[in-house]
C-alpha cells in the first residue's frame, strides 16, 4: 500500500473535508454508499439503487444493489468511476458483493477498463475483470479482488461494477459495498506508526494493516490511525490502533487462519469508536486487500469477516 | 471484587457451614472465595450434586408489601437451583445471581406483580433480553418485581457486597420509589424485620429515560445476617402516570477492592496515569467444538504506554479477544466504558471502580457476536 500519492489529488478535491496527506490508498469516491451512490456514474438499464444493507453491518451506511430482470441475459456496466491512472502501475480491485441466485461465473461482476486518454476516453487499452468464484456464497458478503497493472500509454482507469443476470438467464440482484482500488499490498509488510503487520505464521507478518479517521465531531479531526503492534507481547494475529490519544486504544483487529474449514482467512474488527473509519487489510502473499469502513457519528459495529481474504 | 486466588482452608469451612444451612447449595458471598481457586476445587456444582436441591412447589404471586415478600423467596430459589443445574461455569464467578441477564427468561427470580421478559437487552444482544414491569396509569406506587435470596454464614458478616443493575425508565420516577436494592435478615429465609445496614437504591436526580443506567450501592453484611434479600423494585412515576422499568445485568457480589493488583486474570486500567483505578475481569464459556470454559487471559498494554485499554485472550494467547478501555467523562458525572469483542462464545466481564467500589457487569451470549458496547453511563464518577 506505498502506492498512495497519485490519487492523493483527486481523492482531496472530492472530499474537502478530508486531509490530502492522510487519506487511505483507496482512490474510489463513495467506496462505502454510506447514504447514497454519488460519486459513481450510474447507468439505467438495470436501475442501480441505493439499499440499506451494509457489508459491515453499519445501520448508517448501506450498499449498492442492482436487480437484473429475468430474461435478459446480459452482463450491464451499473456503475463506474473514472480516475486518472498511469500506465505500468499496478492496483488491487476488491469488493464485497452479495448475490441472490447463482450467477453465471463466465460473467464479471467487476472490473477496470483502462483508457489512452485522461478522462476514460479514447480507446480501451486492456481490461481485467472480477468473476465469481467457484465458491461464492449466495446470501452473504464475499470479498471478491483481482491484480492488475494498467498497460504503458494508459491515462485514465474506469472502475466497473457489472450486474448480470444467472447463469440461465433467471432474475438476479446483485449488491456492492466497500469497494477498493489502490495500491497492492508491498510484497513484505513494514511496521510504522501508521501500518500494522499482523501474522499468519509466527512472525511473517503476512497481513498489512492500515487505517483512517475522520469526524466532524467537536471541531472535526482526522487522520491516519496509529498502529499499536502487540508484537511485543507475544501477540502476532492482532494489533491495535489509536486516533485521538495513545493511551486511548480505538480499533482491535485480528486475523484467523480458517484455510482448512473454509479456504478464507477471517479478519476480526473489534472498535470501539463512532467516527468515520477506513480500514484496510492487505495479503501480501496474495496482494488480495478488503476494505472495511464505518461512516462517522455511528457506533463502530463488532465485524467477524469469514469470507474476508481467500486463502491463495 | 476479589479476583486473586485465596487461601481455602476456612473457606471450605465456611462453605460446609452454609450448605447445611440452606439444604442446598444455594451461592453466596464465601463460596466465591472458594470458586475462583485457579485449580478450579470447591466447585459449587459438585456440592449441589452432592446434596441435592430440594423442588418445592413455588408460592403464590399475589400483590404484597416488600418485607412480606421476602418470606416467600428462600423456597423459590430452591427451586431455582433444580432448575438450573448447569449454571456451574456462571457460579465461579463473583456474580452469585442466578440468570443475572435475562437470556432467556425470569428463571431464577421470585416475580412479584407480573414483570415480563423483554427482547431489549442493555448490551445490545440479539439471544439476550432483560426484566421489565409495567405500573398503570393511577397505580399508587411502584413495588417489588424480581427478588432473590440467599443464605449467609456468620463469618460473612463484616463483608462488604455491591450490588449494580442497568436500568432502563420510560418517565420520570419518583425518586423516594426504589429501584432496586439490599435487605439482610436474621433468618435464612429472607423473612421478617431487615437488619440495619439493608441499602435502597432510589432513582438519582440524573436518571435518564429511555437508555440503559447503571445504579449501585455497596452495602456490608451487618452482625447476625442469616440471608440477604436483593430485590429489584418498579419505582412509580412521578405524578402517579404509567411506568415502565426495565433491568438487566444486575451484579451483587464483592464490592471492589480497593486497590487493582494485575495478574493473568485481572486487569488493571487507568483513570490517571498509574493509578490503576479499574480492575477488570472476564469469563468465557462455550458449547462449541465441544465446549470450554474458563478465564480470560490479560494483555496487559501498560508496557507499550496504553493505561486506559486492555486486552483478553481465550484459546490462543496470539488470538487476543477483545479490547477493554475506560473513559473518563466525569463532567459527564459517568466513566465511560468500551468493550470490543471479536468472538461469539459466552462472555461476562466485570470492571470495578476501586475508588466508589462499584462493579458493573457485561454479558454476551454463547453463539451470538458480541456487539461493539459503548456504555456511557457505566460508572458513576463518585
Amino acid at each position: 500500500m506505498s502506492k498512495i500519492l497519485p490519487t492523493l489529488v483527486l481523492t482531496g478535491a472530492l472530499l474537502p473535508c478530508a486531509t490530502a496527506a492522510q487519506v487511505p490508498p483507496n482512490r474510489l469516491v463513495n467506496p462505502g454508499f454510506d447514504a447514497t451512490l454519488a460519486g459513481w456514474q450510474i447507468v439505467a438499464a438495470f436501475n442501480p439503487t441505493h439499499g440499506p444493507a451494509d457489508a459491515d453491518g453499519s445501520t448508517m451506511s448501506g450498499s449498492a444493489t442492482v436487480s437484473a430482470p429475468a430474461g435478459t441475459a446480459l452482463s450491464v456496466r451499473s456503475l463506474y468511476q473514472c480516475l486518472p491512472f498511469s500506465g505500468g502501475n499496478s492496483a488491487t480491485l476488491a469488493f464485497k458483493v452479495e448475490v441472490a441466485q447463482h450467477p453465471d461465473l463466465s460473467r464479471a461482476l467487476g472490473a477496470v477498463y483502462y483508457y489512452d486518454q485522461p478522462a476514460c476516453a479514447g480507446s480501451v487499452l486492456g481490461e481485467k475483470p472480477v468473476v465469481p468464484p467457484g465458491d461464492l456464497h449466495l446470501g452473504v458478503w464475499q470479498n471478491l479482488y483481482t491484480l492488475t497493472t494498467a498497460p504503458a500509454g494508459t491515462q485514465s482507469a474506469e472502475v466497473r461494477l457489472i450486474a448480470s443476470t444467472t447463469a440461465s438467464g433467471g432474475a438476479q440482484t446483485i449488491s456492492w459495498d466497500d469497494v477498493y482500488f489502490g495500491s497492492q499490498p508491498d510484497p513484505g509488510c513494514f511496521s510504522s506508526s501508521k501500518v500494522l503487520c499482523l501474522d499468519d505464521s509466527p512472525a511473517d507478518q503476512r497481513f498489512e494493516v492500515i487505517s483512517h479517521f475522520a469526524t466532524t465531531s467537536g471541531s472535526g479531526a482526522s487522520g491516519s490511525g496509529q498502529a499499536i503492534s502487540l508484537s511485543a507481547l507475544g501477540v502476532g494475529q492482532g494489533g491495535i490502533f489509536w486516533f485521538f490519544d495513545h493511551n486511548n486504544p480505538e480499533l482491535l483487529v485480528k486475523d484467523h487462519n480458517a484455510c482448512l474449514s473454509t479456504d478464507y482467512f477471517w479478519i476480526f474488527v473489534s472498535a470501539a469508536t463512532n467516527v468515520n473509519v477506513d480500514l484496510a487489510v492487505g495479503d501480501v502473499t496474495t496482494g488480495a486487500v478488503v476494505l472495511f469502513h464505518n461512516p462517522d457519528q455511528s457506533s463502530f459495529p463488532t465485524i467477524h469477516d469469514f469470507l474476508a481474504l481467500p486463502c491463495d | 471484587m476479589r479476583l486473586k486466588p485465596r487461601s481455602t482452608a476456612s473457606h471450605s469451612a465456611d462453605a460446609r457451614e452454609t450448605i447445611a444451612v440452606a439444604g442446598c447449595h444455594i451461592p453466596f458471598i464465601n463460596t466465591f472465595w472458594i470458586a475462583a481457586r485457579p485449580d478450579g476445587a470447591g466447585s459449587n456444582h459438585a456440592a449441589d450434586n452432592a446434596l441435592g436441591c430440594a423442588d418445592v412447589p413455588e408460592p403464590g404471586l399475589e400483590t404484597l408489601k416488600r418485607k412480606d415478600l421476602m418470606a416467600k423467596i428462600a423456597p423459590a430459589l430452591i427451586l431455582a437451583c433444580a432448575l438450573l443445574p448447569g449454571a456451574a461455569a456462571a457460579q465461579s464467578q463473583p456474580n452469585i445471581l442466578t440468570n443475572p441477564s435475562f437470556d432467556h427468561d425470569l428463571g431464577g427470580w421470585l416475580l412479584i406483580n407480573h414483570p415480563t421478559h423483554s427482547t431489549a437487552d442493555a448490551d445490545d444482544s440479539a439471544n439476550s433480553g432483560s426484566a421489565t414491569a409495567s405500573i398503570p396509569s393511577g397505580a399508587p406506587q411502584g413495588g417489588s418485581a424480581l427478588s432473590q435470596c440467599f443464605p449467609l454464614a456468620p463469618s460473612d458478616a463484616g463483608n462488604t457486597v455491591d450490588l449494580s443493575f442497568k436500568v432502563m425508565v420510560a418517565n420520570p420516577a419518583d425518586n423516594s420509589s426504589p429501584l432496586g436494592g439490599t435487605a439482610y435478615y436474621a433468618n435464612t429465609r429472607c423473612t421478617g424485620v431487615e437488619l440495619a445496614g439493608t441499602r435502597t437504591i432510589f432513582p438519582p436526580s440524573d436518571l435518564h429515560l429511555h437508555v440503559w443506567q447503571t445504579l449501585h450501592a455497596v452495602s456490608t453484611i451487618p452482625a447476625g445476617s442469616g440471608s440477604v434479600g436483593i430485590f429489584l423494585s418498579a419505582a412509580a412515576a412521578s405524578g402517579g402516570g404509567a411506568q415502565t422499568i426495565s433491568w438487566d445485568d444486575v451484579y451483587f457480589g464483592p464490592r471492589a477492592d480497593s486497590s487493582c493488583a494485575p495478574g493473568s486474570t485481572l486487569l488493571c486500567l487507568d483513570n490517571n496515569s498509574g493509578d490503576q483505578r479499574f480492575g477488570v475481569a472476564s469469563y468465557y464459556s462455550t458449547v462449541q467444538g465441544g465446549g470450554s470454559a474458563g478465564q480470560g487471559q490479560t494483555i496487559s498494554l501498560s508496557s507499550l504506554g496504553v493505561g486506559q485499554g486492555g486486552v483478553f485472550w481465550f484459546f490462543d494467547h496470539s488470538n487476543p479477544e477483545m479490547l477493554v478501555k475506560v473513559h473518563n467523562a466525569c463532567p459527564s458525572g459517568y466513566f465511560w466504558i468500551f468493550i470490543s469483542a471479536g468472538t461469539n462464545v459466552g462472555v461476562d466481564l466485570y470492571v470495578e471502580d476501586t475508588v466508589t467500589g462499584a462493579v458493573t457487569f457485561f454479558h454476551n451470549p454463547d453463539q451470538s457476536s458480541f456487539p461493539t458496547i459503548h456504555d456511557f453511563l457505566a460508572l458513576p464518577c463518585t
